[in-house]
């Protein structure tokens, strides 16, 4: 006998799983899977410019994308959170590996499938909401690439934070998880741009994953006048890419100690 | 087989709840697991079945170390907690859902105990009363057949029929393959079901034997006079005279009543060692 993995028991592990939690998991994607029809789909449906449509996009990737992933993603290991249910799933016989890959497995099929409707109702919504407007007249954006890949990055590690919360903490783990996560971003962010201030003579905005954005003087005209020059830094593209490569690290890693934790995981 | 080697466990290092505990526990026996509340009964059946991580020593169960949870080793014992939980699903789902798992689960078997401790089928695990849901999760574990079948204070919650029920369906499954090893305070429910006792205290193992050893190295009776009262190892005031555990040097046959037994062994512990060891 396999000790390690068995895909017929892996399955059989898949099936107890949305068994088990299978109406918790329709659920929530029903509701956020909803939530993001509500915000897209008014774009397509009007036949005037609608100022607050393009807001309603954007608006999506955190309240729908980022939200409701994390949501979903914090839910993974709840069977380990209290002594009852630990035991019961701890002692079901399957190998730590298939239990991992079961939660792995679902998580993964809703962070993309919630992203990829996005994606797609996105560009869907702006094409069609631009078709029924008037040729001459205002029209909708789609979300600029950079920013989308900013977000990805955000997505990538915040899922992998979460995954990880949810073995990690017995109670509130969503909100641990949530607060932990809010203070890493906000110390890397200014730990980031007081490092970058102390290497060059501007005030930077040195926010992880984007290209820097710079703002230096030039010149002072007497007596207080101060002239500024405003640029982005843009990365080699290699380097560029390197970087949009550090939020799967960051989540390997993640999902390697939420690994380990459910190894450990002790009742 | 279960064996222990030099046990030590407890939820610090520095507050251990036993130390150096060795024992072997052989196949075909039941084995009562007694012990005052805190000394350590949950968490040892724990540590068994890889629930628990012991400090230090080694545990070996049907030559699996617990503590790695393979599924060889958990097809091949099954645990029943104090507290229980079961999916909110009716019996033929949780059948279908689990059963799987186990390669050696009757279900026929299974069919039979649910009947036998009257348990309605088509009603909901989560909507059943703490007992029922007790018995459907024995009634599982007991089909299942596992060679290592751990129960953690298994009748709590039983009614007196079931609990009745309960040593009668056990003992009718063991085979000589098969280890059963129940932890109860309520010793009474253990009565003429296991056939080898453990008592655990203050950290260590104070007796291990078969109970045919036991009515051979004590006498449980009545005794009649002050006199003899002073050389029992526990006594309690009767109608006639004092209800007595003592040692048994004229090889008299007696029934061993796991109470008396327990509070001997609790209130004479040095005692009840030199005469096991004798």
């Amino acid at each position: 006998m396999n000790q390690t993995f068995d895909l017929q028991r892996f399955t059989i592990l898949l099936k107890l799983n949305f068994v088990e939690k299978g109406r918790n998991y329709m659920l929530t994607s029903g509701l956020f899977i909803g939530l993001l029809f509500i915000l897209l789909v008014p774009t397509a449906l009007s036949d005037e410019f609608l100022p607050y449509g393009a807001v309603l996009h954007f608006m999506a990737l955190p309240l729908v994308v980022l939200l409701g992933g994390s949501v979903f993603t914090s839910s993974m290991f709840s069977q380990y959170t209290s002594p009852s249910t630990g035991i019961a799933a701890t002692l079901v016989p399957g190998s730590i590996l298939e239990k991992f890959l079961t939660a792995l497995v679902v998580y993964l099929c809703f962070s993309v499938l919630l992203l990829g409707m996005f994606l797609a109702l996105h560009y869907f919504t702006i094409d069609l909401g631009n078709s029924r407007l008037p040729e001459n007249g205002n029209k909708y954006q789609y979300i600029p690439k950079p920013m989308l890949w900013y977000f990805a990055c955000i997505y990538i590690i915040s899922q992998g934070a979460f995954f990880l919360g949810s073995i990690y903490f017995s109670k509130f783990s969503y909100l641990k998880t949530a607060g932990i996560l809010f203070l890493t971003f906000v110390l890397t962010i200014v730990l980031s741009s007081w490092l970058t201030s102390r290497l060059v003579d501007a005030s930077v905005n040195s926010v992880p994953f984007v290209p820097w954005q710079v703002s230096a003087a030039i010149t002072k005209v007497p007596p207080i006048k101060l002239l500024r020059a405003r640029y982005i830094v843009y990365f080699p593209e290699m380097v560029q890419y390197m970087i949009y490569a550090l939020p799967v690290l960051v989540m390997l890693g993640l999902w390697y100690i939420s690994f380990l934790r459910l190894k450990e995981k002790e009742f | 087989m279960i064996h222990l080697d030099k046990l030590t466990f407890g939820y610090s290092k520095h507050k251990k709840l036993f130390e150096n505990l060795s024992m072997t526990l052989a196949p075909g026996h039941i084995y009562g697991l007694l012990g005052k509340n805190g000394a350590g009964k949950s968490s040892l059946l724990r540590n068994m079945a890889g629930l628990l991580y012991p400090l230090e020593g080694k545990i070996e169960v049907n030559g699996y170390e617990p503590k790695k949870r393979q599924p060889g080793f958990l097809q091949d014992v099954f645990f029943i907690p104090e507290e229980i939980y079961l999916p909110p699903f009716n019996i033929s789902k949780y059948l279908s859902v689990l059963s799987p798992f186990y390669p050696k689960f009757d279900t026929e078997q299974f069919q039979q105990f649910i009947r036998e401790f009257e348990i309605p089928k088509d009603n909901k695990l989560t909507d059943m009363s703490y007992g029922q849901k007790k018995k459907v999760l024995i009634s599982f574990a007991l089909a299942a057949n596992t060679r290592v079948l751990i129960m953690d204070e298994p009748t709590n919650g039983l009614d007196i029929p079931s609990k009745s029920q309960f040593r009668k369906i056990v003992s009718s499954v063991l085979d000589p393959d098969r280890i059963i090893l129940i932890s109860t305070h309520q010793v009474r429910d253990l009565d003429s079901l296991i056939d080898h006792i453990i008592i655990l205290e203050n950290s260590e193992i104070l007796v291990q034997h078969s109970m045919d050893t036991v009515s051979e190295k004590l006498y449980f009776g009545t005794l009649v006079n002050d006199e003899d009262n002073l050389r029992a190892l526990y006594s309690e005031p009767s109608l006639r005279g004092f209800k007595a555990v003592t040692e048994n040097t004229e090889q008299l046959d007696s029934r061993v009543d796991l109470e008396y037994l327990f509070n001997a062994a609790i209130k004479n512990p040095v005692r009840i060692k030199e005469i096991f060891n004798s």
